[in-house]
């Protein structure tokens, strides 16, 4: 199964949190979340987290490994890129 | 052409083409938000240059109206510490156009994760002359007196000074609501001169449209800043400062441009009765990575 944006979206919230992961998550992560200067969210410790260990990530970042916080964003908006990381999880 | 031109404009032309050139050209502003003169706890990300200009336009009563322009290169170092580049120019109507300093800045994240208030120190050192009128922060007495003097008398007094800010900034139900305490010595013999600057603000919509848009809501961010000065170590005082009360709007493309636009309203006897701040930037996505495969 490939990871690319906004394939197998299937509703509206991961519509919108693949849009948003392109803006802003892509340029390290790899348009299809495979990893770039970043590690790819296509590992299986990312795609079995949980939505509140996504969520302390993207709201504090990782600050030793280089990735930032995006408390910047709004919380409906990391709501909608953590909706989109988790579509394919079982 | 020049017959199309007014007669009074056309002495104007060839000054402030290339201000008017360079305004129009991408980019800008540090802080990540609406603001212009409030800094939010927000870093730049890791590796990213953020290109700009910052305009204002104003004029002091009785005095000439002036525009003046600030190009700033941002860029994030780590994922705590942000360093800036600014360098500064203005033109004055029936004076000149001069070149008025520079200054560089570094922002450091003192906490590892987010908090309910989020501390960012802030340090800076500038080396300006008097002819400056960026006014991109307010501090101690300054007001539209220091305004008035002719550039060729104002750039001779030259200014070399530091200076920090204790950032605070928290995020609460979509708000970015942040605290600006600022110090500034000029390290000629000078008090130290203190100042402030507050802003809140919200993007128009929390949630994003499934569908790639430019001019949805979610890209329009609109706020509110307040700065003035507070007077010296000796007195401490807002009263005689300048201050002012600003409304800001940024519209951020999904390309990394930024569009920003703030008219700012004096409160005092001192102040500007009315400045107009506005600005574009456009972020450089892993800059510092692309610079690094160049040399390798």
């Amino acid at each position: 199964m490939t990871f690319a944006a906004g394939l197998y979206a299937q509703n509206d919230t991961e519509r919108a949190g693949a849009k948003l992961f392109q803006r802003h998550c892509a340029s390290c992560h790899g348009t299809a979340g495979g990893g770039k200067k970043a590690p790819s969210l296509t590992i299986e410790k990312v795609r079995t987290a949980s939505r509140d260990q996504l969520a302390e990530i993207l709201r504090n970042g990782v600050v030793g490994k280089g990735m930032p916080s995006f408390a910047r964003l709004p919380e409906q908006q990391r709501e909608q890129i953590i909706a989109w990381l988790r579509r394919s999880q079982p | 052409m020049a017959g199309c031109i007014p007669q009074r404009l056309r002495s104007w032309t060839p000054r402030c083409a290339w201000l008017i050139l360079a305004a129009s050209l991408s980019s800008l502003r540090a802080g990540e938000g609406p603001y212009f003169v409030t800094y939010s706890h927000y870093m730049e990300e890791p590796g990213n240059l953020e290109v700009g200009f910052i305009n204002s336009l104003g004029r002091p009563d009785q005095g000439n109206r002036f525009f003046n322009n600030l190009a700033e290169l941002e860029y994030g170092v780590k994922t705590w510490w942000t360093s800036e580049l600014y360098l500064h120019g203005q033109s004055t109507r029936h004076d000149s156009t001069v070149f008025t300093g520079f200054r560089f800045e570094n922002r450091f994240r003192l906490l590892r994760t987010e908090h309910w208030i989020n501390p960012v120190l802030y340090v800076e050192y500038e080396n300006i002359n008097g002819a400056d009128r960026s006014l991109k922060e307010i501090v101690g007495s300054d007001g539209q007196d220091d305004l008035r003097t002719p550039n060729d008398e104002a750039r001779r007094e030259r200014k070399h000074e530091v200076e920090a800010k204790l950032i605070l900034g928290s995020s609460f139900k979509g708000w970015t609501i942040a605290e600006n305490f600022i110090a500034e010595k000029n390290l000629g013999h000078e008090p130290f001169e203190f100042g402030y600057a507050v802003a809140v603000g919200r993007p128009l919509a929390l949630a994003a449209r499934p569908d790639p848009c430019r001019f949805c809501r979610e890209n329009f961010s609109v706020g509110l800043e307040a700065y003035g000065g507070l007077g010296t170590h000796e007195h401490f005082t807002p009263r005689g400062a300048s201050h002012y009360l600003a409304p800001t709007v940024a519209w951020a493309l999904p390309g990394g441009t930024t569009f920003r636009v703030s008219p700012g309203f004096g409160l005092t006897g001192s102040s500007l009765p009315f400045l107009l701040r506005f600005g574009v930037s456009y972020e450089i996505s892993q800059f510092g990575q692309k610079i690094e495969r160049m040399f390798r």
